[in-house]
């Protein structure tokens, strides 16, 4: 079989195809980058989008204004205003854009034969009155209702230079503008002014298509009266209000995640050593200076051993601690029932939603259909949540308590077992386990394998009388054999001991409750070899 | 000029017990130290199997020119006269440590010693083992490096066989 390239290899462990010093320059350039474009992407949204946005709330003025025109303006996304070509009856593109003049505007409207008699939305007069939206004079926009209905059924002039314009650019770089005459007063002097800001003087609402903006500008009733924003300074500067424009917000987010990308990628590079490292330096990094340090780490009496103060902090009646249960179905069973309890309560609602059609309006035969699938699940749900819990009540609670820790292996110590409940049981048993668990990344997925190594019975027997007053009790030895491994504990490693309590009610599935207990190796033997 | 790490422990067989101190000593073969920018030593613990590697650093320590342990030792470093002119080797200090091998004048010699844990132990059991190892790490100026490691055992337990009696 042909070898793949060393540069196509799949790469294990350590093995690296680049330079250590290539990868940590690539690393802080990448850093670097993402910090950088997240401050600039993070001051040109500020800059222009949400602090003019802030401003026009906190400076600007509110005020009530009349809805006087409404209209749609053609144009690029360079800024560029389309003119209409006399000769190809087409448009061009002014080179000057934004500052396209009022006059020389006027001067090429006049040569389109668009003018308002014709159009009734006519371009060259939106056109005339638009370039910066500010100083119209009164009454040069009063739209009559036949105009409106002209300006929505696109059967006027615009349209037909739209597709002028369509022709022309086909690349896509027009968009449309709807644009809005407002009349308002400023400390008692009556002001026109066309606006195409709704809301943020920053940026104006844009469509693809003339018939959305004019669906846009539907919205308004001509004539009718809006709250409006001006600004104090400017007073020509308006802007019709509809509230914040919460995307400029929410875009904030990205130049955020942009810098701190970069700040923890420039951390990780900082704090990781590449240079002259290895992953023992590295692993001394993570636990801390103290073994860098040359301080020993065996002066922590058991290294990697479980925690022993989780187990020992429960006193028990007959012996020295009794032993937490781990994997406890409490929190699994409060689960089912909320889900149970959420589950039927939706479907009860859905119920009496198609009972009432049933017996008021109508047979709302469909949506019993689609609740019958939902009712089953209910149904279900109700049923398997009703055995477990049957079955979780009807075993009383089962304490196991130890005579001393640590457990070293060949020492025996006593165990006490107390099994509660109403029903008696056939059998019980009492095992000692010993598990060896691996946690490992299969490609992206991490999974978990344990493999039993040790088991043993320990106590075992049938037949067994419980009464709610009178618990089944017994105690017994435990020894952990002689040689055997001490429990484990690492990040993805794990060897441990448990004491499982198995047993069975009549008419009852098996049950089975664990117990964890801690191993400690015998260094008194080790010592006394020495 | 092929360099290596020659790692030997002070005692044979090479198995210890919990809280004892192993000493020893590693030398570098073929190996310029003017090229060497920087040497590594650890005694650690691994572990090996189905799960992700794990590791255990009981000692770490660098090897450079900045802390003085990476050079020549001066002569009169070697070897001092006591009161009556007899030449006595200098006392190695107590805990953990990576020195130059004081009866080795070429700087290329190191003696260590290190004092165990109380756990865990080596074990090879059927998904997972935990071996135990010193490792030292090379370093050279041009950015290569060179790995050395010499396994040990810590304590007795016997391999694992499976009982599910």
């Amino acid at each position: 079989m042909k070898e793949r390239s060393w540069l196509l290899a799949k790469k294990r462990g350590d093995h690296r195809t680049d330079s250590r010093l290539v990868g940590l320059i690539a690393e802080f350039s990448f850093a670097g980058f993402c910090i950088l474009a997240g401050v600039v992407g993070l001051l040109w949204l500020w800059s222009f989008y949400v602090l003019p946005e802030l401003r026009i709330h906190e400076r600007y003025e509110k005020t009530i204004c009349e809805l006087v025109d409404c209209r749609v303006s053609p144009r690029t996304v360079l800024g560029n205003r389309p003119i209409l070509d006399e000769d190809k009856d087409d448009f061009r593109f002014n080179g000057d854009g934004e500052a396209f003049n009022r006059t020389e505007f006027g001067n090429k409207g006049n040569r389109t034969s668009l003018n308002e008699e014709e159009s009734g939305f006519s371009f060259a007069e939106d056109e005339m009155n638009a370039p910066d939206g500010k100083n119209q004079s009164d009454g040069e926009g009063n739209r009559t209702g036949k105009e409106r209905e002209r300006l929505s059924s696109g059967k006027d002039s615009v349209h037909r230079s739209v597709f002028g314009v369509k022709n022309l650019t086909n690349l896509g770089d027009m968009y449309y503008l709807p644009e809005m005459q407002l009349k308002y007063h400023v400390d008692g002097v009556e002001r026109t002014n066309w606006t195409s800001s709704f809301g943020s003087i920053t940026r104006s609402s844009r469509f693809s298509t003339e018939e959305s903006a004019k669906e846009f500008l539907e919205l308004f009733c001509i004539g009718k009266k809006y709250y409006c924003l001006f600004n104090p300074e400017a007073p020509d500067e308006v802007v019709i209000m509809r509230g914040w424009q919460l995307e400029n917000f929410f875009a904030l987010i990205i130049p955020i995640s942009l810098f701190f990308i970069g700040v923890g990628i420039g951390i990780h590079a900082l704090t990781v050593p590449r240079l002259g490292g290895s992953k023992e330096k590295t692993a001394v990094l993570t636990a801390g200076r103290r073994v860098l340090d040359g301080e020993n780490v065996a002066q922590w009496e058991f290294p990697n051993l479980p925690r022993i103060d989780e187990i020992t902090d429960s006193p028990g009646v007959r012996l020295a601690y009794r032993l937490p249960m781990i994997d406890s179905p409490a929190w699994a069973l409060c689960i089912l029932v909320i889900l149970t309890l959420a589950w039927n309560a939706g479907c009860l609602v859905f119920l009496t939603i198609a009972a009432c059609s049933f017996l008021l309006t109508f047979a709302d035969w469909m949506m019993l259909a689609y609740l019958l699938p939902f009712l089953c699940v209910g149904i279900w749900l109700l049923v398997f949540t009703f055995t477990r819990l049957r079955n979780a009540t009807a075993v009383g609670p089962t304490l196991v308590e130890i005579e001393s820790f640590p457990i070293l292996p060949g020492k025996p110590v006593s165990l006490f077992l107390s099994q509660g409940g109403v029903k008696p049981l056939q059998w019980l048993n009492v095992v000692l386990v010993c598990e060896e668990e691996a946690v490992f990344t299969h490609g992206t997925n991490t999974r978990r394998e344990r493999q039993r190594i040790y088991q043993r019975l320990i106590f075992g027997e049938e037949a067994i009388e419980v009464a709610p007053e009178r618990a089944f009790e017994v105690m017994f030895p435990l020894e952990i054999p002689h040689g055997a491994m001490h429990s484990f504990i690492s990040p993805r490693n794990q060897i441990y001991w448990r004491i499982i309590i198995q047993g069975k009610l009549v008419h009852y599935p098996m049950f089975e409750r664990s117990f964890p207990l801690v191993v400690y190796p015998d260094i008194s033997v080790e010592e006394e070899k020495k | 000029m092929i360099s290596s790490i020659i790692i030997q422990f002070d005692r044979q067989p090479h198995e210890f017990q919990p809280l004892e101190t192993i000493t020893g000593t590693f030398r570098l073969v073929d190996v310029d130290l003017e090229e060497v920018s920087q040497i590594e030593f650890s005694t650690l613990w691994f572990t090996e199997g189905k799960g992700d590697e794990d590791l255990g650093i009981v000692f770490f320590t660098e090897l450079d020119r900045m802390n003085g342990l990476l050079r020549k030792m001066p002569e009169r470093a070697v070897n001092e006269e006591d009161a009556a002119g007899r030449m006595t080797v200098q006392a190695q200090p107590e805990g953990n440590y990576v020195l130059p091998n004081q009866e080795e004048a070429d700087g290329r010699s190191f003696r260590f010693s290190v004092k165990l844990p109380a756990s865990p132990l080596s074990y090879l059991g059927k998904i997972l083992k935990i071996h135990w190892c010193v490792r030292v790490r090379l370093f050279r100026k041009n950015g290569r490096e060179v790995k050395s490691e010499r396994m040990f055992q810590v304590g007795k337990v016997p391999q694992v066989q499976v009982d599910l009696n």
